[in-house]
């Protein structure tokens, strides 16, 4: 199979959202200077003193997980991974330059090796997206935009499209997931994950769960309105955004599309 | 039920020299003795053991049966004059604390008791003891009372009060490591130490696919080692942890590790009896 490179998973909002960065010359490559001399040094310190750094010696299943990805993803060095301890059920990559994988405890303790696989393809391929940088800018803006010279009022609908941006990466995500894994019924019970525990979600028709998400996103008028609303200052969409998004790009016949292009 | 004997094991020989020169430090800020008397009294008087009374569950052979016999075991090793009561509070956190300074008494998480193993037991609690038996208690209600107190309006220079903060969270951080000096004794060892450090730095039940033996985080520990030998590495983590009341996991882990290795431990098991 070819190398899914990032054409193929990418989500047109997301893809938009890191054009925009990189269409404003020099701007990504200041933000990289400053990430790998300022927070990632940091992080470095912060990650090996108190987070378990996982290595081919202690956690050889992972590390191999993550070279699998990588190669998959045409990533030929995959980033330092540490463990950290998190009721969370989603990971968290930090730095542009060199960037580290922070894997929450309950991840690993909740899924089997075919589920933990499919999940951490989301740790590379935001990577390999460019994420990290967005990533950073959203950080920045909330740690030192209360020292601008700009009314708050500025900075929150500029969060607000940072935010923006950070939903769409969960849809690039579950598209990367489902073209590395080729498993829609998992993609999709994957993005159930934390929604209630796993003996429960178990027994919940995917079915159901699909035809929930139709609805959802055939809501028009003021429903629209609110769904849309209802999100504005988060940073991930409900799960059944990203359901119906999966069906959408699954059912239209793209996915079959891209899949044969890869072969 | 203690057992105390005059002519065993004592806080200095095992107390972590770092603390007893911080400590000396600390008694040497002025008006001290005069705060510390309020503080004595503000215990006395305090709500807090009724809280701990009302609210958590009490440490007796009939409600905890396991860890009341673990207990005595840690009071036992650690030769205590005195038997703090201890109580086992509802809440999601490996952690616990010790207060009370005329009568001392410790709360643990219950997750803290729930996953960890006999020997992480022993370690917790017998860190917590470690407090009551080096006297830290007295001290680090100081450095809790002193902390808010400078860091709420106070017409004090910032100079001043963050120098006074820095000190006494310096002092705390080298009072955590004589806990875990404690804990180690009481464990019998130092592999209930590491096990319950590592859950700081991520173990947790259920985890398949990573070996938390404590010989593979070998590695990790030279990094640090190597961190601390560049001078922007040990700038970064000094203001790390220049605001904590704790050292990090790694910093921890290596100190006891070096000290149950050392001939101090070993001159201790050997003199008291205590494998």
């Amino acid at each position: 199979m070819k190398t899914i490179t990032t054409e193929y998973f990418l989500h047109p909002g997301d893809e938009a959202a890191i054009q925009a960065i990189r269409k404003i010359p020099g701007f990504e490559k200041l933000l990289d200077y400053i990430s790998k001399n300022s927070y990632e040094k940091v992080d470095l310190v912060q990650r090996t003193c108190c987070s378990l750094q996982l290595t081919e010696n202690n956690a050889p299943k992972i590390i191999q997980m993550y070279a699998r990805i990588g190669k998959a993803f045409g990533l030929e060095e995959t980033p330092k991974v540490f463990l950290r301890r998190s009721y969370a059920m989603h990971n968290e990559v930090v730095g542009i330059h060199s960037p580290c994988i922070l894997i929450s405890s309950s991840v690993l303790a909740s899924m089997n090796k075919e589920e933990l696989e499919t999940f951490l393809v989301a740790d590379i391929a935001g990577f390999v997206a460019g994420h990290g940088t967005y990533a950073f800018i959203r950080r920045l803006i909330s740690e030192f935009g209360g020292f601008l010279p700009v009314p708050r009022e500025v900075l929150e609908i500029f969060l607000t499209a940072m935010n923006a941006w950070a939903k769409q990466r969960y849809y690039t995500y579950d598209r990367a997931r489902m073209l590395y894994s080729d498993n829609y019924e998992l993609v999709m019970r994957l993005i159930g994950f934390g929604e209630a525990p796993k003996e429960i979600m178990a027994k919940t028709d995917l079915d159901a769960r699909i035809e929930q998400a139709r609805s959802f996103s055939q809501m028009t008028g003021l429903q629209s309105s609110l769904k849309t609303a209802s999100v504005l200052t988060k940073d991930k969409p409900w799960n059944a955004m990203r359901l119906a998004e999966m069906y959408n790009w699954v059912e239209s016949g793209i996915y079959a599309d891209i899949k044969e292009e890869l072969q | 039920m203690i057992h105390y004997d005059p002519k065993g094991l004592q806080a200095p020989d095992y107390e972590h020299p770092a603390d007893r020169i911080a400590l000396a430090a600390v008694k040497k800020i002025p008006l001290l003795d005069t705060m510390l008397g309020w503080v004595m009294d503000y215990h006395t008087k305090s709500g807090d053991y009724q809280l701990a009374a009302l609210n958590d569950i009490r440490v007796t052979e009939h409600t905890y049966p396991r860890l009341y016999k673990l207990y005595q075991t840690a009071l036992d090793r650690l030769n205590m004059e005195v038997e703090p009561k201890l109580f086992i509070k509802n809440e999601f956190s490996y952690n616990g604390y010790t207060t009370g300074v005329k009568e001392p008494y410790i709360v643990l998480n219950s997750f803290a008791v729930g996953e960890p193993t006999d020997e992480e037991f022993l370690y917790l609690v017998g860190h917590e003891l470690g407090h009551v038996k080096s006297g830290h208690v007295l001290y680090s209600s100081m450095v809790n009372l002193i902390y808010s107190f400078i860091k709420s309006n106070t017409p004090i220079p910032p100079i001043i009060t963050e120098g006074v903060s820095l000190s006494l969270l310096s002092w705390s951080r080298k009072s955590e490591l004589t806990a875990d000096r404690a804990g180690i004794i009481a464990a019998g060892g130092i592999n209930g130490a590491e096990q319950f450090m590592m859950r700081f730095m991520g173990k947790s039940a259920n985890n398949r696919y990573v070996d938390f033996s404590t010989d593979k985080i070998t590695q990790q520990i030279e990094s640090f080692d190597d961190m601390q030998g560049q001078l922007t590495n040990k700038a970064v983590y000094w203001l790390l942890v220049s605001m904590q009341t704790h050292p990090m996991a790694i910093e921890r882990l290596r100190e006891a590790q070096a000290w149950a290795k050392s001939s101090d431990y070993k001159l201790i098991t050997e003199r008291f009896d205590l494998k």
